[in-house]
């Protein structure tokens, strides 16, 4: 085995050993509140100072990585000679990487540790001094999240699903983590038994897929099995799409979303910001990395799975927004909203299939490599699409925006003890900034320029409609329908404004934000609104980030 | 060769059978009956059992039970390794790194176990 440049998981890696720290640190600081180690070193503190350096440190391994992409090494692999990318890492024999810490799987690994550096500012505001079980809290948080950026560069069946497991098995405690609710204890519970059946399915969907390509369970090797005759089986079907159940559960996608909005009303808030954005940047990275890696060739005919995700990405934008309308709580409000969203990044996934649509790319060019297969995009030596780099600006803007919506509704929500969006009347004299910084998350998710939202689906519309051509007319399709979507998610989001702008405060006091709830807001305010200044350098960079895009 | 592979868990499965079989059967052909009240009785490790099964247990139980599942699982993993780790010996950079793998994995669980003591599930009050 070939262990290859482990500076790039680094990141990761420096995030497990932080949440080591915290944990211990924690646990011994917990024994005596108020005092010792709690009061010179408190764990709600502790844990955001050692996650700054983990985001650092994330933003250094996507420059390194746009830098070790170009190049191959040469390793020598039991008795054979074997050329792989640089940034292939755990290179096992035949040349298939465990974990590829390629640029785009080094910017999803950005969002995750930026996002929960945010969430646990959110944290520091929503929960007092005296919270139970910091260490716990804020460990599991900073594990998920290592598990969150190896997921998203895994290039190995066993490796996604041990990093998805990781990641879920966090969330699931992270979810019921306020024991004296009874609604975050049903969140609890209910995301563990729907999420452990959806695994269970996903797994045995990984074993077929396992068995019908010769033994292998590099995503690489899986690609090349799936081309041979054998592969040609209702079996190996059946295997991607029980495969693409579990990525589905994780992304919330209909008809995977069921658990959603009871598990986002009752998580704590900040958790339900951590999985609405951290975890389904996580599971967006797999399916991409496991469509256009393992099964985007399969089966050349009939592409039957890729019509289910065209149906399912539809459904999901549709089903998102029409239930989120009559909606009385502003969480479940928003788990609608983010089901509807992550239809529109999919619309991303969907047209980011069709930049690898022939054998002739298996065929190693760029690389010359003898036994791994290399794509090269297609066409990217003229212009580089922008399905991708759609996906890639979406995924930045959606974390500043949903994060923002989050902290505001987290930052309300622990002072006027209510989620629901009639008590949100009048806020614009209760709070000027939180009800104008809200204001700007609502209309960033719904895409009104000039706002990040605008641009990342004015990109992933317009690259689905440069990949319509005459050839796949249900691109072009989805993208009408994503813009009809958006303007009907318009509404329920303009009508939390309207009631904070226009209705009656019904003379309540005003409320009083914390230094770290305003640097949040602060800081998803210039992310949201700042994107489309610096539009042109972000897509360009975008691009640099997809076009070392390996599998 | 996956038919190959499935012979030696057939030839497991049969086994298995086999033996649980023949020693029930042999041991129902020659052991004496005499039954007493004390023999027909619950065995509970030498206490005489009492009240219902199905009653709530000392949460410390199951923390025990965790804790002790982690080092039997440790055990599980060490043995292979140490088992590997003489083919590695050829290779020193393998050998060196198969030390450090485990002295992380064992390290790790190290800090699991200082966990629970400094939560104080080790103490039983």
């Amino acid at each position: 085995m070939f262990i290859g440049n482990i500076k790039l998981i680094a990141p990761a890696l420096y995030l497990c050993a932080a949440a080591l720290v915290v944990l211990i640190l924690g646990v011994i600081a917990a024994r005596k509140p108020g005092k010792g180690l709690d009061y010179q070193l408190p764990t709600q503190y502790l844990a955001p100072a050692l996650m700054f350096p983990g985001v650092v440190y994330a933003l250094w391994a996507v420059l390194e990585s746009l830098i070790e992409v170009c190049y191959t090494v040469d390793v020598l692999i039991g008795y054979e000679l074997v050329r792989v990318p640089a940034v292939a890492l755990f290179v096992t024999r035949g040349g298939h990487a465990q974990l590829t810490a390629d640029p785009f799987g080094a910017l999803f690994t950005l969002v995750a540790f930026a996002g929960t550096f945010i969430v646990m500012l959110v944290s520091l505001d929503y929960f007092d001094a005296a919270q139970p079980h910091k260490a716990e809290y804020y460990s599991l948080v900073m594990f998920a999240t290592a598990a969150a950026s190896l997921a998203a560069c895994a290039s190995d069946l066993i490796a996604i699903y041990l990093s998805i497991e990781l990641l879920s098995l966090a969330s699931y405690v992270l979810a019921c983590f306020v024991k004296t609710d009874r609604r975050s204890g049903e969140a609890g519970l209910k995301y563990f038994l729907y999420g452990a059946a959806c695994s269970a399915v996903g797994l045995y969907g990984m074993s077929i897929l396992f068995g019908v390509t010769g033994g292998h369970t590099s995503l690489s090797a899986i690609a090349r099995g799936l081309t041979t005759p054998a592969a040609y089986s209702g079996a190996a079907w059946v295997g991607i799409v029980f495969t693409l159940v579990g990525f589905g559960f994780k992304l919330a996608l209909v008809p995977f979303q069921f658990w959603a909005p009871d598990v986002y009303q009752g998580a704590p808030t900040p958790i339900t910001a951590f999985l609405s954005v951290v975890s389904k940047a996580a599971g967006l990275a797999v399916l991409v990395r496991f469509l256009t890696a393992a099964v985007f060739l399969f089966p050349p005919q009939n592409f039957s799975w890729y019509w289910i995700l065209v149906v399912l990405t539809a459904g999901s934008m549709f089903f998102g927004n029409l239930v989120a309308i009559p909606q009385r709580n502003i969480k479940r409000m928003l788990a609608y909203s983010s089901i509807a969203q992550i239809g529109y990044l999919m619309i991303g996934v969907v047209s980011a299939v069709h930049a690898f649509p022939s054998l002739e790319r298996l065929v190693p060019r760029l690389w010359n490599l003898p036994n791994v297969i290399v794509r090269t995009r297609a066409a990217s030596w003229y212009y580089e699409p922008w399905d991708m780099v759609g996906l890639v600006v979406y995924i930045v803007a959606y974390m500043f925006m949903n994060l923002g919506a989050f902290a505001v509704v987290a930052g309300i929500g622990t002072r006027t003890r209510s989620d629901a969006i009639d008590d949100y009347a009048g806020l614009m004299q209760r709070s000027p900034f939180l009800a104008a910084a809200l204001t700007v998350f609502l209309i960033s998710l719904a895409g009104v320029p000039p706002t990040a939202g605008f641009v990342g689906k004015f990109l992933i519309f317009g690259g689905a409609i440069q990949h319509a051509g005459q050839n796949h007319p249900e691109l072009a399709v989805l993208a009408v329908l994503g813009i009809i979507n958006s303007i009907i998610s318009a509404y329920y989001y303009l009508n939390v404004v309207r009631l904070m702008f226009f209705a009656p405060a019904e003379d309540r006091p005003s409320l009083r934000a914390s230094l770290a709830l305003n640097a949040v807001v602060a800081i998803c305010l210039v992310g949201t609104l700042g994107l489309i200044a610096a539009a042109g350098p972000v897509v360009d960079f975008a691009s640099l980030v997809v076009s070392g895009f390996l599998d | 060769m996956l038919a190959k592979d499935f012979l030696a868990v057939g030839v497991f499965i049969i086994v298995g059978i086999v033996f649980v079989a023949v020693t029930l059967i042999a041991s129902y052909l020659f052991r004496p009956y005499n039954p007493s009240g004390e023999k027909l009785r619950t065995y509970e490790c030498g206490e005489i059992p009492l009240g219902p099964a199905w009653l709530q247990f000392r949460v410390g139980y199951y923390v025990y039970a965790l804790i002790f599942l982690i080092f039997d699982v440790e055990a599980a993993f060490i043995f292979p390794w140490a088992a590997a780790l003489l083919g590695f010996s050829r290779t020193k950079t393998l050998a060196v790194l198969g030390i450090i793998d485990m002295v992380i994995f064992v390290g790790v669980l190290a800090l699991g176990l200082v966990y629970a003591w400094k939560k104080g599930v080790l103490e039983w009050k």
